[in-house]
C-alpha cells in the first residue's frame, strides 16, 4: 500500500493518524465504529469576570490595600477539567506475564491527581510522551523482551524476529500484535512529534522577513562604521599620524570588514532558510514515517486486533492530554489545538501554499478546539495564556477567519459538509488585514474569500445563563431585573451566572441601584452596592474617601454562604462593567 | 415577616424597611450588623450577632424580634 498525502480529503486531526484511518476506513467500512478518542469533558468556566484571576484587591475602612487571593475561584467547584480517558489493559492470554504492551490508567504519578493514562511499555521499544509544550520524545531501548515484546536494535522500528524466541512467557499469537501494538504507538508519536516540530519550523520561518529586516538594519549599520574608520584612517594617512594610530586604526577597520563579511554570509536569511528547510525535512520525514508505521501495524490485523490498536491510540492521546494537563490546567486543549494547528499548516506546506495559506489552514485546523481552549484558560484564571504565548498568538487570530462567500477553494475555511450560514456579497466582502503582514505582501487575494459574519444580538445571548455576558461598551449584562418588585430578599443560591438587579427607594426620594452575581454554580460569589444605604460616613472607599459604591463578598460554606466581614471597594474592571449603575445609578 | 424569613434575607440583604413611620437601615459591617434609622447614622447601633440584633435592638421601644410582624418593605 503506499502512502498518500493528500490529507486534504478530511479534517485534520491531531494524531496524524487521519490519513490512515481512512485508509482502514475504506478497507473495513464494514468492521465497525473507530474507537473514539478519549472522551474529554471540560465544564465551562463561567465565572464572573471579576474573580477570574483569584485574587482581588481588598481594601478596610481604613483604605489599606491588599491583594488577597478569594477564595470563589476555587469555592465555586465547577471543577474546570475533567477528564476521561479510555483505557486497555492486554494480556497474554497464555502467559501469566505482562505482555510487552501494556496500556492502563496510571493515577497520580507524583505530578497530578488526575486520572491519567499513561502507556507503558516494559522492556523494550519503549517511548514516551513529553510535555505539554510539545516537547514529544521517544526512545527505543536495545534490550531483549522479556515478556514477549518487541525488540528495537536500531532507530525506531521493531525487530519482528526476535519475537520468534521469547525468554518468559510465549505468544501463540501475540507475536504479530505485540509488534503491531509498538508500531501503532510510536507511529503516535512521531507523527505528534513531527506536528509539534512542524510548528515550531513554521513560526520561525514565518519571523524571517523581520528578521531579515533586522539583519539588513544592522548591516548598514556595520557598512557604516566600516566607512567611518576608512575615512579616519585617511584622516590619520594626512595628518601624518603616528605608525601606532595608523595599526590601531586599521585594525578597527578589520573589525568592521570582519563584521561585514560574517553578516554577508546570512544575507537573505540563507543559513536561516537552510534550518527551516532541514526541518520541513526532518518534519516530514518523522510524519510519513510514523504514519507508515501506523499503517504496518493495521496492516493484516484482525477485527480484534483493530479494536485494541485504536483503543491504544486513544490511551497514547489521553496519556498526551493528561500529562499536559499535569504540567498546567487546560494544557490538554491547548496541546490538542497546537496538534491540530500543525497538521494543517503542514498540509497546506506540503500542497504547495505560502506562510499567509498555511496560517489559514492551521487556524482553520485549530479552529474547532479553541473554544474548548478559552473554556479552560478561563477557569485557570489566565494562567495558562502566561505561559502559552504563541498560543494565544496564533489563536487571536481566529475571530478573523469565517466561513467562505462561494465556492470552497483549496483553502477554504468552511469545514466539509458545513454549508456556508449566510451569503454575502462580494462588494460586502469585508477586506481582512490577516495574515502575518509582511511587508509588501499582498493578502487581498486570500482575504477576499472571507469576512468576518457578524455577530446578531440573537446569537450572542441565545442563553443568558450560559456565562456572565457584557454589552458592547463593557457594562455587565443584567439578567434578572428585580427592581420593580423592590427590595426583596436576595436568594443565596439562584440561576447559574445570573446577573440580578434589585433597588432600594429612600425615604428622600433617591434610589440605590445593586447588583447580585452567580457564579456557574448558581452560588452569590459577590454584590455591588451603587450606594452608601443612606451611611455614609461608613461607605468611604477610593483614594479620598469619595466614592461611597462599594462590594460585598460571599464564600461557600459547608451550609450555603457567609458574607465577607469586610467591605471591598470596587476594582478598575468592575467600576467599568457596573458604571451605569455607579453614582448614583439608573433613575 | 418571621424571624426564619429575617434571618435568610440577612444573609445575602441589607434590609431598608419601615416600622410604624419611620425608616430603618441595616448595614453589614465588620461581620456584625450596624443598625439604625435611615438617616441618623450618628445614632447607629453595632451588633455582632443576629441574636443581638433581633433581641436587643429597640425600635421605638420594641425590640426587633417583636417588631418583625409589623415591618414593610418599599
Amino acid at each position: 500500500m503506499g502512502l498518500n498525502l493528500d490529507m486534504r480529503r478530511g479534517l485534520p486531526d491531531s494524531r496524524g493518524g487521519n490519513y490512515f484511518r481512512e485508509q482502514e476506513k475504506e478497507k473495513k467500512s464494514s468492521k465497525g465504529k473507530q474507537t473514539s478518542s478519549g472522551a474529554e469533558k471540560t465544564s465551562a468556566p463561567t465565572q464572573p469576570k471579576q474573580t477570574q484571576t483569584g485574587f482581588s484587591q481588598r481594601s478596610d475602612p481604613t483604605g489599606k490595600h491588599t491583594l488577597q487571593k478569594t477564595d470563589s475561584g476555587n469555592s465555586r467547584g465547577s471543577g474546570f477539567h475533567k477528564e476521561v480517558v479510555e483505557s486497555t489493559t492486554v494480556e497474554d492470554k497464555s502467559s501469566t506475564q505482562k505482555s510487552g504492551f501494556s496500556s492502563g490508567e496510571r493515577r497520580g504519578g507524583g505530578f497530578s491527581t488526575q486520572p491519567q493514562t499513561a502507556v507503558d511499555i516494559s522492556r523494550g521499544g519503549g517511548f514516551f510522551s513529553g510535555d505539554s509544550s510539545g516537547n514529544y520524545g521517544f526512545r527505543t531501548e536495545n534490550a531483549t523482551p522479556r515478556g514477549g515484546g518487541f525488540s528495537s536494535a536500531t532507530g525506531y522500528g521493531f525487530d519482528k524476529t526476535a519475537t520468534t524466541t521469547p525468554r518468559n512467557g510465549g505468544f501463540s499469537r501475540p507475536v504479530s500484535q505485540v509488534s503491531r501494538a509498538g508500531e501503532n504507538a510510536l507511529g503516535n508519536v512521531q507523527a505528534g512529534a513531527a506536528n509539534v516540530t512542524e510548528i515550531f519550523r513554521f513560526l520561525y520561518e514565518a519571523g524571517q522577513p523581520s528578521r531579515t529586516t533586522r539583519e539588513e538594519e544592522q548591516r548598514r549599520e556595520i557598512e557604516n562604521n566600516l566607512a567611518r574608520a576608512q575615512r579616519d584612517m585617511e584622516i590619520l594617512q594626512q595628518d601624518n599620524a603616528p605608525a601606532a594610530d595608523r595599526i590601531s586604526q586599521q585594525n578597527i577597520i578589520d573589525y568592521w570588514q570582519r563584521q561585514l563579511d560574517a553578516f554577508s554570509t546570512v544575507l537573505d536569511g540563507q543559513v536561516q532558510q537552510k534550518a527551516t528547510q532541514a526541518t520541513s525535512r526532518l518534519s516530514d520525514q518523522m510524519y510519513e514515517q510514523g504514519l507508515r508505521q501506523m499503517e504496518d501495524a493495521y496492516r493484516g490485523a484482525d477485527p480484534f486486533e483493530v479494536g485494541f490498536l485504536r483503543a491504544e491510540e486513544a490511551a497514547i492521546r489521553g496519556a498526551q492530554r493528561g500529562l499536559a494537563n499535569a504540567v498546567l490546567p487546560g494544557g490538554a486543549a491547548a496541546w490538542q489545538t497546537v496538534q491540530n494547528f500543525g497538521t494543517g499548516i503542514r498540509e497546506s506546506r506540503q500542497a504547495g501554499g505560502d506562510l499567509g495559506e498555511q496560517l489559514q489552514a492551521g487556524l482553520k485546523a485549530a479552529y474547532p478546539l479553541q473554544k474548548k481552549y478559552w473554556a479552560v484558560l478561563g477557569d485557570t484564571g489566565g494562567k495558562a495564556e502566561e505561559l502559552t504565548p504563541f498560543l494565544r498568538g496564533f489563536l487571536d487570530e481566529e475571530p478573523k477567519l469565517s466561513k467562505p462567500t462561494g465556492e470552497k477553494d483549496a483553502f477554504s475555511l468552511g469545514f466539509e459538509g458545513e454549508e456556508p450560514k449566510t451569503s454575502k456579497p462580494a462588494a460586502e466582502v469585508e477586506k481582512d488585514p490577516f495574515l502575518i503582514g509582511f511587508e509588501g505582501e499582498d493578502s487581498s487575494e486570500v482575504s477576499a474569500n472571507y469576512y468576518s459574519e457578524p455577530e446578531t444580538d440573537d446569537k450572542k445571548e441565545v442563553d443568558p445563563y450560559s456565562n456572565i455576558h457584557y454589552h458592547e461598551d463593557g457594562t455587565v449584562v443584567v439578567t434578572d431585573d428585580w427592581k420593580p418588585q423592590g427590595k426583596k430578599t436576595l436568594p443565596s443560591r439562584y440561576n447559574p451566572n445570573a446577573v440580578v438587579e434589585t433597588s432600594t427607594l429612600y425615604k428622600d426620594g433617591h434610589k440605590q441601584v445593586d447588583r447580585s452575581f452567580y457564579d456557574a454554580d448558581g452560588w452569590l460569589v459577590y454584590q455591588i452596592h451603587s450606594g452608601n444605604h443612606n451611611k455614609p460616613h461608613t461607605h468611604k472607599f477610593g483614594a479620598d474617601g469619595s466614592e461611597a459604591f462599594h462590594k460585598h463578598l460571599f464564600y461557600r460554606t459547608e451550609t450555603g454562604i457567609k458574607r465577607d466581614p469586610k467591605m471591598y471597594e470596587l476594582t478598575e474592571a468592575e467600576k467599568i462593567a457596573n458604571r451605569d449603575i455607579l453614582n448614583g445609578g439608573k433613575s | 415577616m418571621t424571624e426564619k424569613s429575617f434571618c435568610e434575607m440577612l444573609e445575602t440583604t441589607e434590609p431598608y424597611f419601615y416600622f410604624h413611620g419611620i425608616d430603618y437601615q441595616i448595614c453589614a459591617v465588620n461581620g456584625g450588623f450596624l443598625a439604625g434609622e435611615s438617616d441618623h447614622e450618628d445614632e447607629d447601633i453595632w451588633f455582632a450577632t443576629k441574636d443581638d440584633l433581633l433581641y436587643k435592638w429597640k425600635l421605638q421601644g420594641v425590640a426587633l424580634i417583636e417588631a418583625l410582624p409589623e415591618i414593610e418593605f418599599l
